[in-house]
């Protein structure tokens, strides 16, 4: 006995329904199952009658039945009532009686293998033959009904009554088609615009004008050499390259390749604009790659080949999460991209922890990113690019087909696909396969020698009197310096020597401009007398710690100018590209930072600027991120870079793992090496005092100095700006020592005036 | 308990609905929701097909006054006793061996209306058939004039008797005119004499069967 409350009383128990073959009596109806259908047509049919009986007041109930079951809708109406109740009747005989139901069955199993013995192809077609049949009859009892005929007599005179109403249907026709013209028209116009074609002689850079670029240059050639003359790869088993995409930094040289590869092909070039397939509605971007390609396709086999290049590939767009299982592709570009340097990647680990790894990196790096182009425009050019190879055209289709013919297969259509982009990681996996993009190159920044022919050809279209060392030089300087980066550098040369009047550019004009260009324009605010030389005093102990510790950059420029919050800096020029760096250059790069601080300190008998808090925030976070993410510290434990960055545990966030506290062992740690790096910087400036003051004194006088003239300062030479052998002088290094003394007096009575700057010997340049 | 019931009760109704379905009705019940008549025809009567009316009709257009009178017609139905007699001859003036009925409603002529007095006796009896100009010739009797009201209409019972071509038929006319005097309603069952000695009881039963019934559909003018 169930209890009242018991939800699953009634219910059968698993496992129990008895299997329908098993049964021997029909499964009973539900009551409402029963009725419902019935219920339904005497509702009708009383509605009729109801109406009937309004309409007529002399009708007795039973004639106006009668009249309404003799009306078509009466008669139909009796026909379904008739109908469903055998149809019930032979339900409930069949769940009474097993003997019913057990010859109704054997009935239907005969039926059944009577129907099978007929394939399922030809079981279709004579189903559809019957569907044809009833629709040729329903219609043509509609159509018969209105001309007063039999539903035979119209299918006979159906040809007939057809030609009668042609020139109706004609109308009919024109009608919709001046309707879908006028769509047609509209998307027509829409998916214009944004692809040029460009013929072979149409363009004139060539591969000698791309500079710095030599190994991808190379590979290029490669490419075109084999759509040039397919032949060559094709004869041995192989197949062209299909396409290529070319990443790295702005201004490298990467849509100056493409150009290059234009003027150099004999082939049909098409430029794809960057913003070509972003439209106002849905669907324009799939008419235009769809007309691209059948452009590319038509090119190819005029004339044999055709390149197209997709400008900003990145604009493509990407379909964001749902590609994420293909993510390993992007995670190689986060890896080359991400300045947190791993030896050798993460291809040593296995591909689960690898996916971890570069998890952490996405919350970070690639967190809110969401997808786009969800209208199918990258879905239609990822078809196109390797999609259905279908035979096309009309007649290739249909014509051939209706004459019994085979269509042909399409032919090669010798298509290279050429895409830039700097965001590699906004371009979606599924494009980047072998079959789509074969080859994936970096267009990184020029080697020097790179830069130095860059320069020199940039430079050989103006006049100038730069040496080849001084090119040499430039090109030292300059070691994030793109083909664009150094043309306007030039181009501002010249601007600087026109401005000044003189009709030659010199290597000092390059050095202005460079600075301009790389640092911005200086606010031109002047500094009170006693500030300016603390600021000096600041920026020369970090260029002469920077001077004597660091050996693999050289310093770019210092100066004293402000440029907005900044009052001045020293700023380092690596002197070669470096992938990792050593603990001790951790260090190095800390004591530079420090070298501020322990200036200050060393020369304003320990009293210090709040300008040093900036330094000292680099070198805090230096050191911590050392330790925390490179295993600098006392402790093995390393956590990934951006990671720490992202939870604050720099400035003394939440612990990124339990136990790592940066209050704790961390943090004492950071605390201690600090130390130990500021003595170490107030030993080197300790040691160096009078070049300190040296170039202190230059930079109060000039401002702005090179890296070369803080060399020649404390080398005691000739500098491009500064004569460094005047500071070398017995009675220099007096004036220099009394006049930071008159400065420290200032500065100790608050309100005293600093005495004036003391002037070079005879001969020094200003 | 509520499901058996109703069951039971759809089960019931559908086999009515069946048994209804088979039943033969007691009479014809003619009408016209638009006109706002209807009569009573007996089962064994039958209504002449209303395109072989429309057909027959088709000559009555060539008048003015028959396109006018057409035009204004509302319903029409012509029932006859049996198929012997033709709808040309249902029609005409023809005597006939079987009855005839004649129904219709129409709206009247503006001259109509005009004409229209206060003796609605008078301006009945000739709306349906030109009484009064035949009946001192032409061998027109009149053998009954009542006028009547009923429900708000003024109606008027003639029977005519009418000698042509050495017959003699009779006329049964009712026609009635509603309250608004714009409608006219009328009713001719005629066949030879004999004939309506035969069937006067069935006659009798249709004229007895009309009922009026304002129609919603049609504004008085």
């Amino acid at each position: 006995m169930s209890h009242p409350h018991d939800l699953t009383a009634g219910l059968q128990q698993p496992g129990s329904r008895i299997r329908d073959e098993d049964r021997t009596t029909r499964k009973p109806l539900e009551p409402f199952d029963r009725i419902k259908l019935l219920a339904l047509w005497v509702g009708l049919w009383l509605m009729q009658l109801w109406a009937t009986l309004i309409d007529n007041p002399l009708q007795t109930l039973g004639d106006a039945g009668y009249a309404v079951t003799h009306t078509g809708i009466g008669r139909f109406l009796v026909a379904l009532i008739a109908v469903e109740s055998i149809r019930q009747i032979h339900f409930l005989i069949a769940e009474w009686n097993t003997t019913y139901y057990r010859l109704w069955n054997v009935t239907f199993i005969r039926t059944d293998s009577l129907t099978r013995r007929f394939s399922p192809w030809t079981r279709f077609r004579l189903a559809r033959i019957a569907k044809w049949t009833f629709a040729i009859y329903a219609l043509a009892s509609i159509v018969g009904s209105f001309l007063n005929l039999t539903p035979f007599e119209t299918i006979v005179r159906g040809p007939q009554l057809a030609v009668q109403a042609l020139p109706f249907a004609l109308q009919i026709v024109f009608y919709m088609f001046i309707a879908i013209i006028q769509f047609v028209a509209i998307f027509w116009f829409l998916s214009r615009g944004g692809i040029d074609v460009y013929m072979p002689d149409d363009v004139k850079t060539r591969f000698s004008d791309v500079w710095g670029q030599d190994a991808v240059l190379e590979r290029i050639k490669e490419n075109i050499l084999f759509l040039e003359n397919p032949d060559a790869i094709e004869s041995r088993g192989g197949h062209v390259p299909g396409g290529i995409l070319l990443w790295g930094p702005p201004g490298t040289g990467k849509t100056l390749m493409a150009e290059a590869v234009a003027g150099e092909t004999g082939r049909p070039y098409v430029f794809v604009d960057p913003g070509a397939f972003v439209n106002m509605f849905f669907g324009i971007g799939v008419l235009k790659v769809k007309g691209l390609f059948r452009k590319l396709r038509k090119l190819s086999l005029r004339y044999g080949g055709v390149i197209v290049f997709f400008d900003e590939a990145d604009t493509l767009g990407s379909r964001g999460g749902q590609v994420s299982q293909l993510r390993k592709l992007n995670d190689e570009f986060s890896i080359s991209l991400n300045h947190d340097h791993m030896c050798n990647g993460r291809s040593y680990v296995s591909e689960s922890s690898s996916m971890v790894l570069a998890d952490e990196d996405r919350k970070v790096m690639m967190g809110g990113m969401g997808g786009r182009s969800m209208d199918g425009t990258l879905q239609a050019l990822l078809t196109e690019l390797s999609g259905l190879k279908k035979p096309r055209g009309f007649i290739n289709r249909v014509v051939r087909r209706v004459l019994g013919m085979r269509p042909k297969q399409p032919p090669k259509y010798r298509i290279l696909v050429m895409m830039a982009t700097n965001m590699p990681d906004s371009l979606d996996p599924a494009m980047l396969r072998p079959g789509r993009i074969d080859r994936i190159y970096r267009v990184g920044y020029p080697s020097k020698s790179g830069r130095i022919e860059t320069y020199e050809n940039y430079l050989a279209k103006i006049t100038h009197d730069l040496t080849a060392e001084q090119i040499e030089s430039l090109a030292t300087i300059s070691p994030y310096a793109t083909g664009a980066t150094i043309k306007d550098t030039v181009n501002e040369a010249l601007v600087i020597a026109i401005r000044d009047g003189r009709e030659v550019v010199s290597y000092a004009d390059v050095i202005k401009a460079k600075s301009l260009k790389q640092h911005g324009l200086p606010d031109g605010g002047a500094y009170v007398d006693r500030e300016r030389h603390s600021v000096a005093l600041h920026e020369a102990c970090h260029a002469v710690t920077m001077y004597r510790l660091q050996h693999n950059s050289v310093i770019d420029i210092a100066t004293i100018e402000r440029r907005g919050d900044v009052g001045g800096f020293v700023s380092p020029i690596p002197l070669d590209e470096r992938f990792v760096q050593w603990k001790s250059e951790v260090d190095v790069d800390a004591v530079t930072f420090i070298a501020s601080l322990a200036g200050e300190q060393l020369f304003y008998e320990g009293d210090h600027t709040q300008g040093v808090g900036g330094d000292m925030a680099a070198a805090t976070s230096l050191i911590t991120r050392g330790m925390l993410s490179h295993a600098m510290g006392p402790t093995l434990r390393a956590f990934n870079a951006s990671s720490v960055v992202n939870s604050g545990l720099v400035l003394g966030g939440t612990p990124l793992v339990q136990g790592v506290s940066p209050e704790g062992e961390i943090a004492e740690a950071v605390e201690k090496r600090l130390k130990e790096l500021y003595a170490r910087a107030k030993k080197v400036l300790a040691a160096n005092r009078h070049e300190v003051l040296s170039v202190t004194h230059a930079l109060e006088t000039h401002k702005t100095i090179s890296g070369e003239d803080v060399a020649a300062i404390i080398e005691g030479r000739k500098g491009p700006l500064v004569d460094g052998t005047m500071y070398a002088t017995r009675e220099m290094k007096k004036k220099l020592e009394n006049y930071h003394s008159a400065a420290l007096a200032a500065h100790k009575v608050r309100d005293g005036r600093p005495p004036a700057l003391p002037e070079l010997p005879t001969g020094v340049s200003k | 308990m509520f499901i058996r019931t109703a069951t039971r009760s759809a089960i019931a109704i559908a086999a009515s609905v069946l048994l209804v379905a088979c039943s033969v009705p007691s009479a014809h019940h003619v009408g016209s929701s638009a006109g706002g008549v209807f009569f009573n025809v007996p089962q064994n009567w039958s209504k002449v097909d209303d395109r072989l009316v429309a057909k027959a009709q088709e000559g009555w257009s060539e008048s003015e006054a028959g396109a006018a009178i057409l035009d204004s017609t509302v319903w029409f139905e012509v029932w006859r006793y049996s198929d012997s007699v033709s709808v040309n001859q249902a029609l005409s003036n023809n005597v006939v061996e079987s009855p005839v009925v004649i129904a219709s409603v129409r709206n009247l002529l503006d001259l109509e209306k005009t004409q229209l007095t206060a003796d609605i006796k008078n301006d009945l009896q000739d709306l349906v058939l030109p009484v009064s100009d035949a009946v001192d010739g032409d061998g027109l009797e009149v053998k009954a004039n009542d006028r009547f009201s009923f429900s708000g209409y003024e109606g008027l019972q003639q029977t005519l008797s009418w000698d042509a071509d050495g017959k003699t038929q009779t006329f049964r006319i009712v026609s009635l005119l509603n309250p608004a005097r714009t409608r006219l309603i009328s009713f001719i069952a005629r066949c030879s004499d004999t004939c309506f000695t035969t069937h006067s009881a069935e006659i009798e039963t249709i004229i007895k069967s009309i009922t009026l019934k304002e129609p919603a559909n049609v504004s008085s003018p």
